[in-house]
């Protein structure tokens, strides 16, 4: 039986002045999955990543990542938590005045991994293994949005955490790029037997790879445990939605 | 009445903004007390990673900074030092000259000098670094791997500020009155090379413990206001430039007061 790696239990972000929630999320993420928070702009996504992820406090409802309750955790054991507990920002959040290489390699030596050798060797794999083409002695400012955003996952992925969030997971890509990406997510899931959460609004991935969608509707998250449940619901805001993007997309409603 | 109601608004502006300049000292000292608590917290990190970033720090605030030290220090010798021998030493001890000297440029001119040098150099590069920082998501980021920022980044810019102040003060007041005592004496009497070798023992001890505990002083407040306002950036571009100017204006009152402070304390 696989092992829950994040579990929540009316999960409820603060309204901050934008949409407010009259119910909150339940959810329970098993290892190895890969779950979508989809949902037009401002509909709350990002919240609801960073309540998942344990950045923001919620209005209300528990929260557990690797068995452990986010919100009684003191300092050390927080720092302890994201180093098992990936999250990846909207804009990568490189370091600015350091190098690729230095980017991924900080986390690791902060943390007292192994010698620096062996963690740039570590470093350099990882970033093979995302089929980065940069260079990885250039400051992020002089990257492409698809390379900042390849190097803002390495630099989570070398601290090997058993769950990645990722906000914005395909965004300012191109075809190519998120075809990529794509298939790095799928291996991570299937390689590194990693779970993911991934807020995006790519649906074509969401309806062919996501185990789990959480679906940001006005009243608050709806949730789908594969993509014909979603296409099922007769809710008219979920049906305009995926029909507007998959027309706008491909033409499509979306894969049979 | 209009009179009544005048005095009632100015006490309450001054009420509210003494009230508000409390509260800003107090989260001022403890944000600094804070970051240096957590550096030592978490000393098992590894020996080389902890000392990069003071490392940095001190190259940038210190090393950097000598040529503007050196060349201040010299004006100053120039200026003061030697100025001073030469219209004093008619009518007053060698010894005596000697003595004020030291005293004025070491503990009064020397500090407060380097303090201005570091505020404009190092304070307002640390608030616009990290404000930058702070508004690009980078410092979320690295909390987001684990990584303490008081740790990491408050603590060994104030570390090493503090050092470069302590390190530069002795540097300024040592070229200061040195090459005063040598300009006095290449300019108007040879006589005055004589105090080259009474400088050095005009320093007490106790002096110089109060020089030494006056400049890390100095190091961690500059360097404290700088990161303190550089935090307080949220998500726009233009509190970048107004939360330095605050720490700069912030950082230089709290330094003469300081100051003025300390110089009451040891008469």
């Amino acid at each position: 039986m696989s092992r829950v790696i994040l579990d929540c239990i009316d999960l409820l972000p603060h309204a901050n002045g934008n949409a407010a929630y009259s119910s909150g999320l339940n959810l329970k993420l098993n290892e190895k999955t890969i779950t979508c928070i989809v949902g037009p702009c401002d509909s709350g996504k990002t919240a609801y990543a960073r309540l998942l992820g344990g950045i923001d406090r919620p209005e209300n409802g528990k929260l557990f990542i690797l068995q452990q309750n986010v919100w009684n955790l003191n300092k050390s054991q927080w720092q302890e938590l994201r180093r098992r507990a990936g999250y990846v920002l909207p804009n990568s959040a490189l370091l600015s005045s350091i190098s690729v290489l230095r980017n991924i390699v900080l986390p690791a030596q902060y943390h007292n991994r192994v010698n620096v050798n062996q963690i740039e060797r570590r470093a350099r794999e990882i970033l093979d293994w995302l089929d980065y083409s940069g260079d990885e002695h250039r400051l992020p400012g002089y990257l492409s949005e698809y390379q900042r955003r390849l190097v803002a996952i390495a630099r989570c992925m070398i601290l090997n955490p058993k769950i990645l969030f990722i906000d914005e997971a395909f965004a300012f890509l191109d075809a190519t790029a998120l075809r990529n990406l794509s298939k790095r997510y799928l291996d991570m899931r299937a390689e590194l037997n990693m779970t993911l959460v991934l807020a995006t609004h790519n649906l074509s991935f969401a309806s062919e790879h996501a185990d789990t969608l959480v679906f940001m509707h006005p009243e608050g998250p709806k949730i789908y445990h594969d993509w014909d449940a979603a296409q099922r619901d007769p809710d008219p805001y979920i049906k305009t939605f995926i029909h507007a993007n998959f027309s706008h997309n491909t033409g499509e409603t979306g894969p049979k | 009445m209009p009179v009544a109601q005048t005095i009632n608004t100015i006490s309450g502006w001054t009420g509210r903004h003494v009230i508000a300049l409390g509260y800003y000292l107090v989260d001022l000292t403890v944000f600094i007390q804070q970051a240096i608590t957590d550096k030592f917290k978490q000393r098992h990190r590894s020996q080389h990673n902890a000392h990069r970033p003071l490392v940095t720090q001190i190259i940038f605030s210190g090393v950097d900074a000598l040529p503007l030290i050196i060349l201040l220090a010299l004006a100053v010798g120039v200026a003061f030092t030697s100025q001073m021998i030469s219209l004093t030493s008619e009518f007053t001890e060698q010894t005596d000259i000697i003595n004020t000297l030291s005293f004025l440029i070491t503990h009064e001119i020397g500090p407060f000098l380097t303090a201005i040098v570091l505020i404009g150099r190092s304070g307002s590069a640390m608030a616009v670094d990290l404000g930058n920082m702070q508004l690009h998501g980078e410092i979320e980021g690295l909390e987001l791997l684990g990584i303490d920022i008081n740790d990491y980044l408050i603590a060994p810019r104030l570390i090493g500020a503090a050092i470069s102040q302590l390190v530069l003060a002795v540097l300024f007041s040592g070229i200061a009155l040195y090459s005063g005592v040598i300009f006095a004496g290449m300019l108007h009497s040879t006589s005055f090379l004589n105090f080259l070798d009474t400088i050095l023992s005009a320093q007490e001890p106790m002096m110089l413990l109060v020089f030494t505990i006056k400049n890390l002083l100095f190091g961690l407040v500059i360097a404290g206001t700088a990161c303190f306002h550089a935090l307080r950036v949220l998500n726009s571009a233009t509190e970048v430039p107004q939360e330095t100017q605050r720490a700069i204006v912030n950082s230089l009152a709290i330094i003469a007061t300081l100051d003025g402070l300390l110089a009451v304390a040891m008469q």
